[in-house]
């Protein structure tokens, strides 16, 4: 009877691992990695979103003192032999500020390193070797036993019954037992990490959007200028075919721009993540579902870091 | 206003406010520069010094209305960063990776417990090894 509610209660342990490790944590494999690759090229687009807008602003600053309109000076009192710190400041009707200008989205920034840190530590979640690294230790452990029997077995002389290879079908049975406990640590830990994160991850791809599109004004109006140049040399030859390659080479350019939509990038972040929570969670989002949002995350991500390197290249500093 | 900052949406209203001024002026300025180049254009003529330098001045203006856009988006980037939604977002996410680090350390205790359970179960099978091979021998 008492052996009868022990062997119950096992099944239902056992029962209990399968249903939690049931999707296997292989399945989840590559929309993680995919998900933490992509969040690091989004990161990598805010941060060049970041010197992009910087650089925008201190080529105005840049204008503003080398054609007159702002005084540079060392800030007060800084600059002087006991001095901790010397920095620039511009005066102007704005008012003052230190030159060069530092990259605004500094809190933004770090953010954006938590959220692509959670990437990762879901994917060191399902990287984590446990059960292989368990199953090393369970394996030694019954070699010794095994070692051990087999001494006990030749004490008993010549006679004795050959000692059965325990340690293969006892250790594969632990081992079984153990990765169904890590399987289910792994699945549970990614199921309530992205339940919890769901809502964070929303808002901060959202902010960052909202960010994105509010920044792309500086590579907008410093393309929208390229193409007005371009226009003006054309009107004054319109018979010059360089000056026509040249206006269209720069609408072409500034159309690329216009067409890519930085902020789309961190919408995708956010669509991305509710779908791979969602399909954890076992709702109506499927793992394909997720897998094709992730896929579409990856894409707009790689192709925001090119544009940025690009219109970095485009417009050195000055 | 939270903590005495802005908020998110206030920094978005003035921001957008502000936006909307300068694209209005940068196209009331490009469609009085196309203008000047269009008229020329069908009546067969070049553009006399005077369109030249009316034009010349729209666009010294709308260049300046371009500097504004950039100012306007570094000023308003600033102020974003400064909201307390920022913050408040970094601690929340700071408490889902502490969740998430919970199951690795979680993870690395299991793999030290299986450690520890087969250095015991080596420790006493040598124990009982030795133990064994006395016995095989008739000591004890």
């Amino acid at each position: 009877m008492h052996n009868r509610g022990k062997r119950a209660r096992v099944a239902a342990v056992a029962a209990g691992l399968l249903v939690l490790a049931a999707c296997s944590t292989a399945d989840y494999s590559k929309p993680v990695n995919d998900f933490a690759a992509a969040t690091g090229n989004a990161e990598q687009a805010l941060v060049g979103l970041n010197t992009e807008v910087t650089t925008g602003y201190k080529s105005v600053l840049d204008d503003r003192i080398l054609g007159n309109r702002a005084f540079l000076r060392a800030a007060s009192p800084e600059c002087l032999t006991d001095s901790k710190r010397c920095r620039l400041t511009v005066t102007s009707d704005a008012g003052n500020e230190f030159y060069p200008p530092e990259f605004p989205l500094q809190q933004m920034t770090l953010l954006m390193g938590r959220v692509n840190a959670y990437a990762g530590n879901l994917k060191a979640l399902l990287e984590a070797d446990t059960a292989a690294k368990v199953a090393g230790n369970v394996n030694a452990a019954l070699g010794s036993i095994q070692n051990l029997a087999e001494t006990v077995a030749k004490a008993g002389g010549p006679a004795s019954t050959p000692v059965p290879a325990f340690a293969t079908p006892a250790g594969a049975a632990v081992n079984w037992v153990v990765g169904q406990y890590v399987a289910s640590v792994k699945v549970k830990g990614l199921r309530d990490a992205t339940k919890a994160a769901k809502p964070v991850v929303r808002d901060a791809a959202d902010l960052f959007a909202l960010t994105a599109s509010i920044i792309a004004d500086v590579p907008r109006s410093t393309l929208a200028e390229e193409v007005s140049l371009a226009n003006d040399t054309y009107q004054n030859d319109r018979s010059s075919k360089a000056a026509l390659v040249k206006l269209t080479q720069a609408a072409a350019q500034y159309d690329a721009l216009l067409t890519a939509d930085p902020p789309q990038v961190f919408k995708r972040l956010g669509d991305a993540h509710d779908a791979l929570a969602d399909a954890l969670q076992g709702g109506d989002v499927t793992l394909s579902t997720a897998i094709s949002k992730i896929e579409a995350f990856a894409a707009e991500a790689k192709n925001l870091a090119k544009i940025v390197k690009d219109l970095r290249a485009l417009a050195p500093e000055r | 206003m939270s903590n005495g900052k802005p908020t998110v949406d206030e920094v978005v209203a003035k921001a957008n406010a502000a936006r909307e001024s300068l694209a209005a002026l940068e196209r009331d300025l490009q469609e009085d520069i196309d203008a000047i180049d269009l008229t020329a254009f069908k009546e067969k003529r070049d553009r006399t010094p005077a369109e030249l330098a009316k034009r010349k001045e729209l666009r010294a203006s709308q260049s300046e209305v371009r500097e504004g856009f950039k100012v306007l988006a570094f000023v308003t980037a600033q102020r974003l960063d400064d909201t307390a939604e920022v913050q408040h977002l970094i601690r929340r996410m700071d408490d889902v990776n502490a969740g998430l680090q919970d199951d690795l350390d979680r993870l690395k205790k299991i793999e030290k417990y299986a450690a520890i359970a087969a250095k015991v179960a080596d420790a006493l099978a040598k124990v009982g090894e030795k133990l064994a091979k006395v016995a095989a021998k008739g000591i004890v």
